[in-house]
């Protein structure tokens, strides 16, 4: 029989089949939380109710994006929330006062853009700097990055009330304030691509590619599975995970933002009573096939996971729940991902036995009993 | 001279054998653990951090103003973080347990203050008992996802958190539920206001004013000048002192925090040890969620915000260490003070909340880095 046959004859596992599905289950709950959601309520696949669906979801998408990152080096970013704050509060602070430096309404269009680019730009930096130090501590400092991320969440927000007052800021100059929403054309269902849309989703296939095409993104994948392996290997596992954390202040810098650009408005509180945008982040990053312990994960999958979430919300919004049920909706929906995935984890190490020590230590000591007669 | 130099030639031979022997038996024997130098300054750092920080935090306050030292400002200092206290004492079970943090603790406190003041209109005793039985049910479902299933437990936690706000939210309908107020209209939204309504009607005529002044007093009470809620933090940190150091339980959980694999192996019912410890946190929490929102006067899902991060500083600031099983309940009273008195002095010297907010913060982030450094330096912890 040749190779081929062989293989020819091999039934196919249903255990194979059923890894299978679950590696693409983000694709399937879309797919099924839209026909029950189109069932039960009238107009949800409307173009009025789906564009708007998916331009909320944009934020947690970009968010997710670095936080996949952070959790396939084997870490948490609890201080998501915050940075987006940050970036928001920061871009319209920054924006306001390099508008008058450059001579305000006076000046014209010149000032409106030299203050746009240069706000951004410094929040975008702000956005980095955080990561930058979260990975620092987390990979230099060796401190657990639950504690330094959730240190760092209380220091920015506090710097986000102090550096807004309390108050919520608004530009001073409207002139570009709607242009990433602005769609440019103006079809249904086709409404949904404006520039913010696009750059979000540009910034998604960027690392996605970066992740599963690139030597760097093979490195951290093997970085978040097995680090002392990693770095037996040649990585510098301290810069990749240093990295992630950079990438992960970047997105969610940018995602806060485009999204007070886009609402011409930064509150200093964004998230905090209420459903919390690190929710979100995380629920749809582990419902999109992240392993909790790192290694293994998928940036598409994750905004696949976001829409779902996005989705469920939007329905209940329809069937008239309200916003309280939505918050115990996030909660059951997390806590039934979070569950799931660690009871297969648990089945999977009971047929494994989870004594691993134990079991490389016997049949070491029975050669050595058979070798020396003991 | 030259038999003891027989003998150290000997150890050195006897040393090399037993290791070319059994090296690979023993592949995980830490042969630098015996060359680390004590760093005196390590070993201060790890040992009594706190209370050199406290002592700093003293001079400085007494430099920043002279009212610092009075009496009454150290009560009040004491009874602002009383509340933390409680808390604190129960999450430290679970961080010496060697599972980060119960960051359920504050919609626990929420839920744990709006249950008892539904239950408050049969009797002070009864709200109590009522709220105490929500933690312990709270802790045992933490403790079974966490211990038995192994979910990660930040995570899991936080979902709890989630979803306990989501229940009393969803419940009352975003509302706040006041102890001295009670009209049909609020019979009809609640965990258990429905059903008290629907088997006793009369309850509507009940005199709550007198319950719920007694409930309001509760955080009010003075006994020989010095707030119930100090005497009860007291008594818990006492408590848990003894359970943690005194109990074979204790023991046992200093076991599963340092080396869970080990405390598995040696025979210790790692599940139900984890779960205890969850469900101490969770009845901490109910005790300080009831005084809570005896302080406020109402009931309401924000109550606690914070506290599962502030409690986590406290207790990293008192030389509890993340990867578990080190630690003591002292550390945990000097922590809680430490963040006392540092919001204290800031108060003084004039700067706002949320700056203080941020200045906690970075000095919670300072203090980990160096106390998780010394440890390293010591070789004692590899987290």
């Amino acid at each position: 029989m040749t190779m081929r046959n062989i293989i020819k004859n091999i039934k196919p596992d249903k255990t194979l089949v059923i890894s299978k599905l679950n590696n693409n289950r983000v694709y399937i709950l879309l797919v099924l939380i839209m026909i029950i959601m189109s069932a039960c309520a009238p107009n949800f696949l409307g173009t009025g109710n789906i564009v708007p669906m998916i331009k909320t979801a944009l934020l947690p998408i970009l968010a997710g994006t670095g936080f996949t990152y952070v959790m396939i080096g084997g870490n948490f970013d609890l201080s998501v929330g915050a940075i987006i704050n940050v970036g928001a509060a920061v871009v319209m602070g920054e924006f306001n006062r390099f508008f008058a430096i450059f001579g305000g309404e006076a000046a014209g269009i010149k000032a409106v853009v030299f203050g746009w680019i240069i706000a951004i730009i410094i929040a975008l930096a702000a956005g980095v700097l955080v990561g930058f130090i979260n990975g620092l501590l987390v990979a230099k400092g060796r401190i657990h990055s639950f504690i330094v991320t959730i240190g760092m969440l209380t220091a920015l927000s506090g710097f986000v009330y102090t550096y807004c007052k309390g108050n919520t800021i608004s530009a001073d100059n409207t002139l570009f304030v709607n242009i990433l929403e602005r769609p440019f054309i103006k079809i249904p269902y086709l409404e949904v691509f404006t520039i913010r849309f696009l750059v979000t989703v540009l910034i998604v296939i960027f690392f996605e590619i970066l992740l599963l095409k690139a030597k760097w993104g093979r490195d951290l994948l093997m970085v978040g599975s097995n680090e002392e392996a990693a770095w037996h290997a040649g990585i510098n596992t301290q810069r990749k995970i240093i990295w992630t954390f950079i990438f992960s202040g970047f997105t969610s810098a940018f995602g806060g933002v485009m999204f007070a650009i886009s609402m011409n408005a930064a509150v200093p509180n964004y998230g905090e009573r209420g459903i919390n945008p690190l929710m979100i982040v995380l629920a749809s990053t582990i419902i999109g096939g992240t392993e909790l312990t790192g290694g293994r994960g998928s940036v598409v999958k994750t905004a696949i996971a976001v829409l779902t979430i996005q989705a469920i919300f939007n329905g209940l919004i329809i069937m008239r729940m309200g916003f309280d049920a939505q918050v115990l909706a996030a909660g059951i929906l997390l806590a039934i991902v979070v569950l799931y995935e660690s009871y297969s984890l648990y089945k999977q190490n009971l047929k494994k036995g989870a004594k691993i020590a134990l079991l490389k230590e016997v049949p070491e000591l029975k050669a050595r009993r058979k070798n020396t007669g003991l | 001279m030259k038999n003891l130099m027989k003998i150290n030639y000997c150890w050195r031979q006897m040393d090399k054998e037993v290791f070319s022997v059994e090296e690979n038996v023993f592949y995980e024997v830490n042969k630098d653990a015996r060359r680390i130098k004590l760093d005196l300054f390590s070993t201060i750092v790890t040992k009594f951090g706190v209370f050199f920080m406290i002592a700093i935090l003293a001079v400085f306050g007494i430099i920043v103003s002279p009212k610092f030292l009075s009496g009454s400002n150290l009560l009040n200092v004491l009874n602002a973080v009383s509340y933390l206290g409680i808390v604190a004492t129960g999450i430290s079970f679970v961080i010496y347990s060697g599972h980060y943090a119960d960051m359920s603790a504050p919609m626990t406190m929420a839920i744990t203050g709006v249950i008892c003041v539904e239950f408050m209109r049969y009797g002070l005793v009864y709200g109590m008992i009522a709220a105490v039985i929500t933690g312990i049910i709270i802790g045992t479902i933490n403790g079974f996802v966490v211990g038995k299933i192994r979910v990660n437990p930040v995570i899991w936690t936080m979902a709890m958190n989630f979803i306990l706000e989501g229940l009393v939210r969803w419940s009352y309908h975003g509302n706040q539920i006041y102890p001295d107020m009670a009209n049909e209209q609020t019979y009809k939204t609640g965990f258990f206001l429905p059903l008290m309504y629907k088997l006793d009607p009369n309850i509507l005529n009940i005199d709550l004013e007198s319950k719920a002044a007694a409930f309001n007093g509760l955080a009010q009470t003075y006994p020989l000048g010095v707030p119930l809620v100090l005497y009860i933090m007291f008594a818990v940190m006492i408590a848990g002192y003894v359970v943690m150091s005194k109990t074979t339980f204790g023991n046992q959980l200093k076991v599963v925090g340092s080396n869970y694999n080990v405390a598995k192996m040696s025979g210790i019912n790692c599940t139900r040890t984890v779960m205890l410890a969850f469900i101490i946190s969770s009845v901490c929490a109910a005790i300080g969620g009831i005084f809570m929102t005896s302080l406020n006067q109402v009931g309401a899902f924000y109550i606690g915000q914070g506290y599962d991060f502030q409690a986590v500083t406290a207790l990293i600031l008192g030389g509890m260490s993340l990867a578990g099983g080190r630690g003591n309940m002292l550390g945990v009273f000097g922590g809680v003070f430490t963040l006392g008195l540092i919001s204290n002095i800031l108060t003084l010297i004039g700067i706002g909340t949320f700056t203080q907010k941020m200045i906690t913060g970075a000095i919670f982030i300072l203090v980990v880095y160096v106390n998780a450094k010394s440890l390293r330096k010591l070789g004692r912890d590899y987290a």
